[in-house]
């Protein structure tokens, strides 16, 4: 798939992870794992990026004795979501008509 | 590996970056190997899942944007005295234009590199398109010359159509593996200059340690 879109199509799936209650790290990737498969590696500037463009909240809490961060989504994260779902509805419209057998 | 061994090895591929940007990955990548251990998985295992060091450090200088690299580079290490601070501005007139001067002539010369590049790829492509134009016009030529009873030349001019069309395919298959191969290379110069300017930071951390101890 191209790699710019595969990467905003990563970040919405991020988002996604944590839409409903702020997650860390490991889940994001466990929760995204049946659809998508992500490493740390891919996760980690996807995770800086929606928080430098303010579409996700970070803070640090404990557990276990040790530091763990969760991820919470903003107002502007869910518009991202919403947008998305938006362009979809049109990406399945082109679908059909790229696929549709014309006489 | 263990998980020590592979945080070490991270946080000396990174320097260069800033002590927030190291520290924050460092906690990112701890945290997902603790997690994993929690899980049940054996340490070695989880430190194996996160990748090859060098690919990690790599993709995150490509995400790091140049700027914050050189500023990075460019901080001093330690507080600066009154009269430091003093002089700097003093010497203001002195530096000043030095700097500009230097920023100017390294665009220019990143400018010039990119012009060099370009036009030799347009140059290439348009050698290409003249000899297959060449080829398509002899073909036309030597059909005219059929008609106006001059077999010999048209002979003559197919047989050069030929020769240019397949000149002309292999050019094409040959520049299209140059641009290729120049964009990977360009790639590279991007990521090496960032390592570059990242770069010597080990050293002149250790030499800032080298005068303290001197001064006890």
């Amino acid at each position: 798939m191209d790699v710019q879109m595969k990467r905003g199509l990563l970040e919405v799936c991020v988002l996604a992870a944590i839409k409903d209650e702020e997650s860390y790290g490991y889940k994001i990737v466990k929760d995204m794992k049946p659809y998508v498969d992500i490493s740390e590696s891919t996760l980690y500037p996807i995770l800086r990026r929606l928080e430098e463009s303010g579409m996700l909240t970070v803070r640090s809490a404990e557990h276990n004795g040790r530091l763990r961060k969760y991820y919470r989504i903003t107002i502007a994260g869910r518009a991202r979501i919403e947008t998305f779902k938006k362009e979809w509805s049109e990406m399945v419209l082109i679908y059909k008509f790229v696929t549709e057998e014309r006489k | 590996m263990t998980k020590i061994e592979f945080l070490f090895e991270l946080d000396e591929k990174l320097s260069g970056l800033s002590d927030p940007d190291r520290q924050k990955t460092l906690d990112y990548y701890n945290e997902m190997i603790e997690d994993r251990v929690e899980d049940g998985m054996a340490e070695a295992d989880a430190v194996a899942e996160m990748g090859d060091v060098s690919e990690i450090a790599s993709a995150i200088f490509i995400e790091t944007p140049i700027i914050r690299l050189v500023k990075e580079r460019v901080k001093p290490k330690r507080k600066l005295t009154g009269a430091e601070i003093a002089l700097i501005c003093v010497a203001f007139p002195l530096w000043f234009p030095v700097l500009i001067s230097l920023a100017v002539v390294a665009f220019g010369i990143v400018i010039s590199l990119y012009a060099v590049f370009y036009s030799v790829i347009i140059t290439l492509y348009s050698v290409l398109g003249a000899i297959a134009l060449s080829s398509v016009c002899s073909v036309i030529i030597s059909f005219i010359c059929l008609f106006m009873g001059k077999p010999a030349f048209a002979l003559l001019l197919f047989g050069y159509a030929l020769i240019a069309a397949g000149l002309s395919i292999l050019m094409f298959l040959g520049f299209n593996a140059i641009t290729k191969w120049s964009i990977g290379v360009n790639k590279k110069a991007v990521v090496g200059t960032k390592r570059l300017i990242a770069g010597k930071k080990q050293s002149s951390k250790e030499n800032m340690k080298g005068e303290n101890e001197n001064e006890d």
